[in-house]
């Protein structure tokens, strides 16, 4: 574990994104205790524009519901659906990959032509239909992000799987006896992970941009607060009030340039790089 | 008296890593004679292969260079591929395998000598002949996983001769390979050499390989060069120390084995 | 009469598919007794590795018997063979590559020593350090990871790992065939050292003759996967009857005299 923090700590991407993520994640956690108040509370006069009053650092909405409260209130949901739905698909992915690469056969056939039919349908539309059938609900936006982004973790999962099966280490593990699951899980898996795991930040990007276009569609969870939510509520007043829809679109951007950076310096601290001779 | 192709002057050559300055080279000063067959003979760390990378010009940026490289046997700089052809220890690295035999092999040629592709390619076929690779001209449409690794390492070979180049650099080109194969394409290579009028620098770990082979041994030892001189001199009357360990560390077929006969226990 | 450890009979293996349609094991049938070491020679492409391979159940053959101690090896269970592959073990020839990059040194070599049970688990850390020390190395190599040590320490510990599970027959397979020259002298000592310390016998798979013959009772030349001719080491290198092994010595460089042309 501390190599690979060091490791991490050596890239400047990393830690720059580490931090970001680190002041969302504080904002989000921390919202109840530092702006106390409902969200969906009306607590001043509409439309004021940010920097104006200093009770309303952002300003208000249309509804005079406070700027920064949501803003900081909406990276909860953002920043949870995204992640959530990042594991799920690389959980999944990683899984199906690594049995279809271990068994090979028809049953990696088989689970080939079903991430075939996942990756033909786009992910957006994919999590229309999801949402529209079952509900929008938090659970279930992050459910249908992710039946739409495990495809990728899929196919990268099974390469590598096939490329480390040949492996020497992999043989010296069979002549030693390992049992095959024990193969599977600390032979393999461990080092399929690191090249699925540098799809994180595209994939929890997509999915805080998707969450937002969902929301900003109407489909979103109407019980919490989304950046995305408030871009759609924004839109109508883009040429007066640009700033209701800019505001929590900055935050997205950051989400999304935080993500990426994180990214690459978990790619930097999981690799392990050979002497050179 | 043979003239002298290369000056090499106290040559370093120095990788900055996280763990400081490593020296690969460390002045190292050489003549090459032209038409010679040197040989440069090391263990892993001792420099031999960034001597050849130094020569060919195929140092990697981040490597910091002193001293001089001089080529007074060419009057100008010498370029990789037309004047010098190399070949590594795997011709895995040297042939592209998603490439035809055809298109690799006179790639060379067509670029330095300006030849069309219909010339480029009878070139090709000239050449693949040349280093004894059957049937060539069938061979021009194959790629390279279709051959042997003897015969990847003749077409490698090939390659880099197609431009008409006067020197040739193997280095390690026969270590991956078996001693048949191995004493074919050193036969190869002392052919190619006498016939093309060329010069032949071949790295290698191989004392024997050597002593059979060049006119000349080189001896190298972490980054510094131990001694240099004529083969039969160097192998049966070694100056330095290292070279007495290397040639007493060798294994043939005289050395005492280190079990008994196999007998009824 | 000494006792016969393995006994091969009839080993064959035929690979298609791709176009190819090679036959890498031919009929291939030896023995080896225990604490002896039979090498194979042979150019490249004679079977060698398929032997080793096939020998330690990583492919299958399709035809021929492998008698282990006289328990025929193919007709085990996976479960039984999982628990008997403490008596064959192998040294692969790139070490590098026969290590799970993520695993310490120490963790590799207890594995071993876990699976097949070899001492209780207070005990484990206590071998692995005994292990490498019986190879030349220091016991604080344990933390280090294969790519952390040097090319000749790597195959020492490869070695250690293949001793872990106290086999009675190691495939060395081309095991000493990209170590530096002077590494090579003091591999082979240690392994006839341990030979005579614990009784192991060898399958010494090799290309160069020379090192083979060193190590090596007696001798197998190989040639597109059949064994063209058997006997002691010596009496096969110094006249070799088949025409594989005439080329396979003649090939060998001879270091031109003073005074010859």
């Amino acid at each position: 574990m501390k190599p690979l923090l060091r490791r991490f700590a050596s890239s400047p991407e990393g830690v720059a994104g580490a931090l970001i993520l680190l002041l969302l994640a504080f904002a989000a956690v921390l919202a109840p205790m530092i702006l106390p108040g409902d969200p969906a509370a009306i607590v001043g006069r509409p439309l004021l524009p940010p920097f104006a009053d200093a009770s309303f650092p952002l300003g208000t909405d249309q509804l005079g519901r406070d700027v920064l409260t949501r803003l900081v209130y909406g990276s909860q949901a953002s920043l949870t659906v995204g992640f959530s739905s990042a594991v799920v698909a690389i959980v999944v992915g990683t899984l199906v990959g690594t049995v279809a690469g271990l068994t090979g056969g028809l049953v990696d056939e088989g689970l080939m032509r079903v991430v075939d039919a996942f990756q033909i349908v786009p992910g957006f539309l994919l999590a229309l239909a999801f949402v529209s059938v079952a509900g929008p609900s938090l659970a279930v936006i992050v459910l249908a992000i992710g039946l739409g982004a495990w495809t990728g973790p899929a196919r990268l999962a099974r390469a590598e799987v096939l490329s480390i099966r040949e492996r020497d280490y992999v043989a010296a593990a069979r002549v030693v006896g390992m049992h095959p699951a024990e193969i599977a899980f600390r032979e393999v898996l461990p080092n399929a992970l690191p090249p699925v795991l540098s799809l994180v930040s595209v994939i929890v990007a997509a999915a805080v941009l998707i969450e937002a276009a969902l929301s900003f569609l109407g489909l979103g969870d109407p019980n919490s607060v989304t950046w995305g939510g408030m871009i759609a509520e924004g839109r109508n007043l883009l040429r007066s009030a640009p700033f209701l829809s800019i505001i929590p679109g900055l935050g997205l951007v950051s989400a999304v340039v935080g993500v990426y950076l994180f990214g690459e310096g978990l790619v930097e601290g999981l690799s392990i790089r050979g002497r050179r001779l | 008296m043979r003239s002298v192709l290369c000056k090499v002057d106290r040559l370093s050559v120095v990788y900055r890593t996280k763990a400081g300055a490593q020296h690969a080279l460390r002045s190292v000063s050489l003549d090459i004679v032209a038409g010679e067959k040197l040989a440069v003979i090391g263990e892993s760390g001792s420099g031999k292969s960034t001597l050849s990378l130094a020569l060919t010009g195929l140092l990697p940026e981040e490597a910091l260079v002193e001293g001089s490289i001089s080529w007074p046997g060419f009057g100008f700089d010498p370029v990789a591929g037309r004047d010098i052809g190399i070949v590594f220890q795997d011709p895995g690295s040297s042939l592209n395998p998603v490439l035809t035999i055809g298109d690799q092999v006179g790639e060379g040629a067509g670029r330095h000598l300006g030849l069309d592709r219909r010339a480029a390619r009878e070139k090709a076929v000239e050449l693949l002949a040349r280093v004894r690779i059957p049937q060539p001209e069938n061979a021009l449409g194959a790629y390279p996983h279709q051959f042997s690794g003897g015969q990847r390492q003749r077409i490698a070979i090939a390659a880099a001769i197609a431009a008409g180049p006067s020197v040739l650099i193997a280095d390690e080109a026969t270590s991956a390979l078996d001693t048949i194969v191995q004493a074919e394409i050193s036969t190869l290579l002392e052919d190619l050499v006498k016939n093309g009028d060329m010069t032949l620098i071949f790295v290698t770990h191989d004392i024997g390989l050597a002593a059979s082979l060049a006119d000349r041994i080189a001896v190298f030892r972490t980054a510094e060069l131990v001694e240099s001189g004529d083969a039969q001199s160097i192998v049966h009357e070694p100056q330095a120390e290292y070279t007495r360990q290397l040639l007493a560390t060798h294994i043939d077929l005289e050395s005492p084995r280190l079990v008994g006969v196999s007998d009824a226990r | 009469m000494p006792d016969e450890l393995l006994r091969v009979e009839g080993l064959s293996k035929r690979f298609t598919g791709r176009g190819r349609n090679v036959a890498a094991l031919d009929d291939v049938t030896f023995s080896i007794s225990g604490g002896e070491t039979l090498g194979v020679v042979g150019p490249s492409g004679s079977g060698k590795s398929t032997l080793a391979r096939v020998l330690l159940r990583l492919v299958e053959p399709d035809a021929g018997r492998i008698l282990i101690d006289g328990e025929d090896w193919r007709a085990l269970s996976p479960k039984t063979l999982r628990r008997r592959r403490g008596s064959i073990q192998m040294v692969f020839q790139d070490p590098l590559s026969a290590f799970n990059p993520r695993t310490t040194i120490g963790k590799a070599i207890m594995d071993p020593l876990r699976i097949h049970a070899v001492v209780d688990r207070d005990a484990r850390n206590a071998v692995m350090e005994e292990l490498l020390q019986r190879v030349g190395l220091s016991a604080d190599m344990s933390s280090r990871r294969i790519h952390e040590v040097s090319g000749g320490q790597r195959q020492r510990v490869a070695l250690a790992r293949a001793l872990a599970s106290r086999p009675r027959l190691v495939v060395l397979d081309e095991a000493l065939s990209a170590l530096d020259v002077s590494v090579r002298g003091r591999m082979l000592e240690l392994l006839v050292r341990l030979q005579a310390e614990e009784g192991i016998s060898y399958l010494f798979i090799g290309h160069d003759p020379a090192v083979v013959r060193m190590i090596s009772h007696r001798v197998a030349v190989m040639d597109h996967g059949r064994i063209v001719e058997t006997g002691d080491a010596d009496a096969v290198f110094s006249d070799p009857g088949s025409e594989t092994g005439k080329a396979l010595i003649a090939a060998i460089p001879t270091w031109r005299r003073s005074g010859s042309a």
